[in-house]
């Protein structure tokens, strides 16, 4: 049943991405929700979680729906999820508000930078018409990201914390 | 090596297996059913999305913008006035244009079929994309140009399905479209500035460009109609020490208000 209810919201999360969330822009960066959505998920899943996997759900869910070629946005949430579980399992304690902020900072600046070198590497192999990269922008651009989408996570991370059917349901997330 | 870690990497790796087996499956083109189910369970949700939200910044816009009212209907008087008499100038040209085709027994050019489809999606983040609800079913096919009202250019459909197209906007960094300047008819190359508006490149050093001059799609090499009004110049950005020029423009066309766009399924140039 979780499972079921965490795909619902997912999907609406993408849906509300692709409408609502798209039309608001900050420095010409919009809101990642299911950035924000897999970034809390992998500090708020327990490591050893099988269910980890539904994480990957809205990942697809978007890269189906994106204009780049298929895989870019899944290998960047997939890398920015396990660094953040790994870093998470060795170096910090997920349990505090400063963990958790350095955590998602991390993830998000993985994600946009893999974005980047996918997208060069999707270039090498002409499967985009043009790669444009331009640091200074770039340096801006990861800055807004990191602001407005490190908010939203931190937002849902708290949404997932005080959720009493993902804490209750059968234990199948444990809260930290 | 404990069993925890052991199962965490083995996690990691087949995780990466399937993603990497989904691009080659992807390569091979037998995702597109896929892509089809994905559109098509998405579509009506996406489309009541967007109706809500229309109606929400409808309202909202209604109360920001009634200060700015009286001087938005006096700018548009101007405008116009200004367009009544070019209206009139160019009925004049068409008349005598039809004339002079007449007596040199030129066809006159084909009309363009245009296909009307409504705006459902976009992805600002990666590129600028818009999802369309017309797709191959529609007869759209990859590489058609996509227009707004009044003939504003607004991208080329890069993927067509089914039922639905993505449509790569002319304001992504990595699309480039050849354009001339309307009155000077100086050549140059237009694309995006990181979602931030256009830029035109490649001008040389010497043209003479003026700000306010329209720049339309030149319909050279790039399989785009020509023709198209991409935008206006904003401003010039000239130095001596540099062999081209740059000029930054207004886009023509509000992309995050866009609701409906045609595609043009037979280009009539």
């Amino acid at each position: 049943m979780v499972q079921f209810i965490f795909i619902i919201i997912s999907l609406v999360g993408v849906i509300w991405q692709l409408t609502t969330l798209a039309e608001i822009s900050f420095w010409s960066v919009s809101p990642n929700l299911v950035l924000a959505i897999v970034l809390a998920g992998a500090v708020f899943i327990q490591e050893s979680s099988k269910l980890a996997w539904l994480v990957f759900i809205p990942a697809l869910w978007l890269d189906f729906l994106s204009g780049y070629p298929f895989g870019i946005i899944t290998l960047g949430f997939w890398g920015a999820f396990f660094l953040v579980d790994f870093l998470a399992a060795r170096w910090l304690k997920k349990n505090d508000l400063p963990a958790k902020v350095s955590l998602l900072l991390i993830g998000i600046s993985f994600f946009e930078i893999s974005q980047v070198l996918l997208l060069k590497l999707a270039f090498y192999f002409r499967l985009v018409a043009g790669f444009d990269f331009d640091s200074w922008y770039f340096c801006l651009k990861l800055m807004a990201s990191i602001l407005i989408n490190g908010t939203l996570a931190l937002i849902i991370l708290w949404f997932f914390n005080k959720s009493i059917f993902l804490n209750n349901y059968d234990r199948p997330i444990k809260l930290r | 090596m404990s069993q925890g870690r052991f199962s965490k990497t083995f996690y990691l790796f087949s995780v990466l297996a399937v993603i990497l087996l989904l691009i080659f499956f992807n390569y091979l083109g037998w995702l597109g059913s896929s892509k089809n189910f994905v559109y098509n369970v998405s579509s009506p949700f996406m489309k009541l999305f967007q109706a809500v939200d229309r109606q929400i910044a409808g309202a909202f816009n209604f109360w920001t913008e009634l200060k700015n009212l009286n001087q938005e209907n006096k700018n548009l008087g101007d405008e116009n006035r200004r367009l009544l008499e070019e209206n009139t100038n160019l009925k004049e040209v068409l008349r005598e244009n039809e004339l002079l085709r007449q007596q040199l027994a030129i066809a006159p050019p084909e009309k363009e079929q245009l296909i009307l489809a409504d705006v459902i999606g976009y992805l600002p983040q990666v590129g600028q994309y818009f999802l369309i609800d017309k797709g191959s079913q529609q007869g759209l096919k990859e590489g058609m140009t996509v227009v707004a009202a009044n003939n504003f250019f607004v991208g080329r459909l890069v993927e067509v399905g089914d039922r639905w197209a993505k449509v790569s906007l002319v304001l992504d960094s990595n699309f480039l479209v050849n354009v001339l300047t309307q009155e000077t008819r100086v050549r140059g190359i237009v694309k995006g500035n990181h979602g931030l508006g256009l830029i035109m490149e490649m001008i040389p050093i010497d043209a003479q460009i003026k700000v306010g001059e329209n720049i339309l799609t030149s319909g050279i090499n790039d399989q785009i109609s020509g023709g198209l009004v991409v935008g206006q110049i904003s401003s010039i950005e000239k130095k001596e020490s540099e062999i081209f020029q740059q000029a930054i423009l207004q886009t023509v066309v509000n992309f995050n208000k866009l609701e409906k766009v045609f595609v043009i399924i037979n280009s009539g140039s």
